[in-house]
C-alpha cells in the first residue's frame, strides 16, 4: 500500500515542523505545508493529498473558510481540524461543512495519530 | 527485610581515593566493591566483565577519562554510573556530556587539599548508589540518542496569552530533559522561563554556559532583583531559596528567601512554584521533570488550585520518577507525558 499523503497548513512553522516529524515518523508522507490560506487552496487543489491538517486561524483566512472552498471544489481530501481548546462552535461547524474529524490543541504526538487514523477511517 | 548485595565497581586513578571510596562504601553492609580500576578504558573493561550493579566513576583520569568509559558503557553493557568530579568548571561541562552519555547521576568532591575529606560525601553517594541500583536502565539508554532534534522554528501565539510563565522544576536525570526541552521552545517564545534543578551552583554555572552554546533564547542564572523577561531562561542557583516577587511597577523580580522547605532547600522548586503561582495563578504552567523525593509537589498543588496547567514527566521517560509521581499521588499533575512531548505541548499550551 503506498504511502497517504498529507498536506499540512499552520501559520505556526515551529507546529509544521513537529507535525511533520510526527507524521513522517509515523509511515505517512508529507507533500505539502501552507502558512496561509492562499497558499493552501492552491496547494490543495494541486496536489490532492489524501488528507490536509487544518489549523484554524491562518493571518489571512480562517481553517473552515478553506474548507467551505475547498468542498465546493469537490475536493475529496480528508480534512483534519485542528482547534484550539474551548472553540467548541468551530469543531461544529467544521464538522458540518464536511471534515472528517477534528484535534483540540494542545494535544500530543499520539492523540494526532489517532486522529488522523480515524479521518481515513471514514 | 532482606537486601541485596550491591556490586560495586570503583574506577579513579589516584590510588589513595580508590582506598577511601572502597573503605567509605564497605562501611555499608550491603555494599560490595568487587574490583577496581585506573583509568576509562580499564573502567569499561571490567564493567563488561564482571558486570557490577553500579560504578563509581572519576571524571578526570589519564588517558582514557570518565567520558570514555561513559560512552563505552552505555553503548556495549549500560550499567547505572555515579561520576564523581571536582569542583571546577572546565570538569563540570564534561559531566554534562556524560549525563546525555547517559551516566545516572553525579557526586561532587568536597573542595581541599585533603581527599580524604570525601568522607563528608558518604551519605549523598550511599543514597545515589541505592537509587542507581534499583534504576531502570533502558530508561536512561536513549536519552541522548532519542533527544537530539532540535527545532527553534517560530511559532504564531495568540495576543492575548493563555499563560504567563513556564516553571520547570528538576533533580536527578533532569538534565538531559531541560536541554531538550530548551533545544525544543520556539526562539519567538513569548514567556519567560524558570528552572529549578537540583544541582551545586558551580554545576548550574557551566549548565547555563552549555545551554547558552546551543540555544536561541537568552539563557541566565538568577540574581536579587533580576526582572523576568519574555523569552528568556532564568536558572536557580543553589545559593538559596528563591521566589518571584511583584512589584509595585508591575515587574515580577527574583528575590532569596529565608523559608525552608520539608521536602528540598537550596533550590527549593516548592519556593519557586508557590511563588510564581501567587503571582500568575490560572496562567501559570508547571513541568515536574525526573528525580529523587517531593521537592515540587506542594508548588504544583498550589498551580493545581488556582486552575494553572501542571505537567509531569510520565514514568517511562524519567531516570527517577519519584518526583513526578509524588505531584500525581496528589492530584497535581494534569497530563503526565513523555519527555519528548513536553515541548510541543507546552507551547501548543500557549497556542
Amino acid at each position: 500500500m503506498s504511502k497517504k499523503r498529507i498536506l499540512i497548513v499552520d501559520d505556526s512553522l515551529y507546529m509544521r515542523t513537529i507535525i511533520k516529524d510526527t507524521l513522517t515518523a509515523n509511515g505517512y508522507e508529507v507533500v505539502g505545508q501552507a502558512s496561509n490560506g492562499e497558499t493552501a487552496i492552491d496547494l490543495a487543489l494541486d496536489l490532492e493529498p489524501d488528507l490536509i491538517t487544518l489549523d484554524n486561524i491562518l493571518p489571512d483566512m480562517l481553517g473552515l473558510d478553506i474548507l467551505k472552498t475547498l468542498r465546493a471544489e469537490s475536493l475529496s481530501s480528508k480534512i483534519l481540524i485542528i482547534s484550539a481548546v474551548g472553540q467548541q462552535s468551530v469543531i461544529q461547524e467544521g464538522l458540518k461543512l464536511g471534515a472528517e474529524d477534528y484535534i483540540v490543541k494542545p494535544f500530543t504526538s499520539e492523540q494526532l495519530i489517532d486522529a488522523v487514523q480515524r479521518a481515513f477511517m471514514f | 527485610m532482606k537486601q541485596e548485595i550491591i556490586n560495586i565497581l570503583i574506577a579513579d586513578d589516584s590510588g589513595f581515593m580508590r582506598l577511601m571510596v572502597k573503605q567509605m562504601l564497605q562501611e555499608n553492609v550491603h555494599f560490595k566493591v568487587i574490583d577496581s580500576a585506573t583509568n576509562g578504558k580499564e573502567a569499561f573493561e571490567k564493567t563488561q566483565s564482571l558486570r557490577p550493579d553500579v560504578v563509581v566513576l572519576d571524571m578526570l583520569m589519564a588517558e582514557y577519562d570518565g567520558l570514555y568509559a561513559v560512552k563505552n558503557i552505555m553503548k556495549y553493557c549500560p550499567t547505572p554510573i555515579i561520576l564523581l568530579t571536582s569542583l571546577n568548571v572546565a570538569q563540570s561541562s564534561q559531566v554534562f556530556e556524560a549525563l546525555q552519555l547517559g551516566a545516572f547521576d553525579f557526586v561532587s568532591k568536597p573542595l581541599g587539599v585533603f581527599s580524604s575529606k570525601i568522607r563528608t560525601v558518604q551519605d549523598e553517594l550511599t543514597e545515589k548508589i541505592y537509587s542507581a541500583k534499583s534504576v531502570d536502565i533502558s530508561s536512561i539508554i536513549p536519552q541522548s540518542s532519542i533527544l537530539q532534534k532540535k527545532n527553534h522554528s517560530p511559532h504564531t501565539f495568540e495576543q492575548k496569552l493563555p499563560y504567563q510563565i513556564i516553571l520547570i522544576g528538576g533533580s536527578t536525570g533532569a538534565t538531559a530533559g531541560i536541554e531538550y526541552i530548551l533545544h525544543n521552545l520556539p526562539a519567538n517564545l513569548p514567556v519567560p522561563v524558570v528552572i529549578g534543578q537540583h544541582m551545586p551552583t558551580h554545576f548550574i554555572t557551566s549548565f547555563v554556559q552549555r545551554l547558552q552554546k546551543e540555544c536561541p533564547l537568552s539563557i541566565e542564572m538568577v540574581r536579587s532583583s533580576l526582572a523576568l523577561k519574555a523569552g528568556c531562561v532564568y536558572l536557580l542557583d543553589a545559593e538559596s531559596n528563591w521566589e518571584l516577587e511583584k512589584m509595585k511597577n508591575g515587574e515580577v523580580v527574583f528575590q532569596k528567601t529565608e523559608k525552608q522547605f520539608i521536602a528540598y532547600n537550596l533550590p527549593s522548586i516548592d519556593a519557586l512554584f508557590i511563588s510564581a503561582a501567587a503571582i500568575f495563578e490560572e496562567k501559570t504552567l508547571g513541568i515536574i521533570l525526573s528525580g529523587m523525593g517531593r521537592d515540587g509537589t506542594e508548588g504544583m498543588k498550589k498551580i493545581e488550585q488556582l486552575n494553572g496547567m501542571t505537567i509531569a514527566q510520565d514514568k517511562e521517560s524519567s531516570v527517577v520518577f519519584g518526583m513526578p509521581r509524588a505531584a500525581q499521588e496528589q492530584g497535581a499533575v494534569k497530563y503526565m507525558l513523555s519527555l519528548r512531548e513536553i515541548p510541543m505541548f507546552a507551547v501548543s499550551c500557549l497556542a
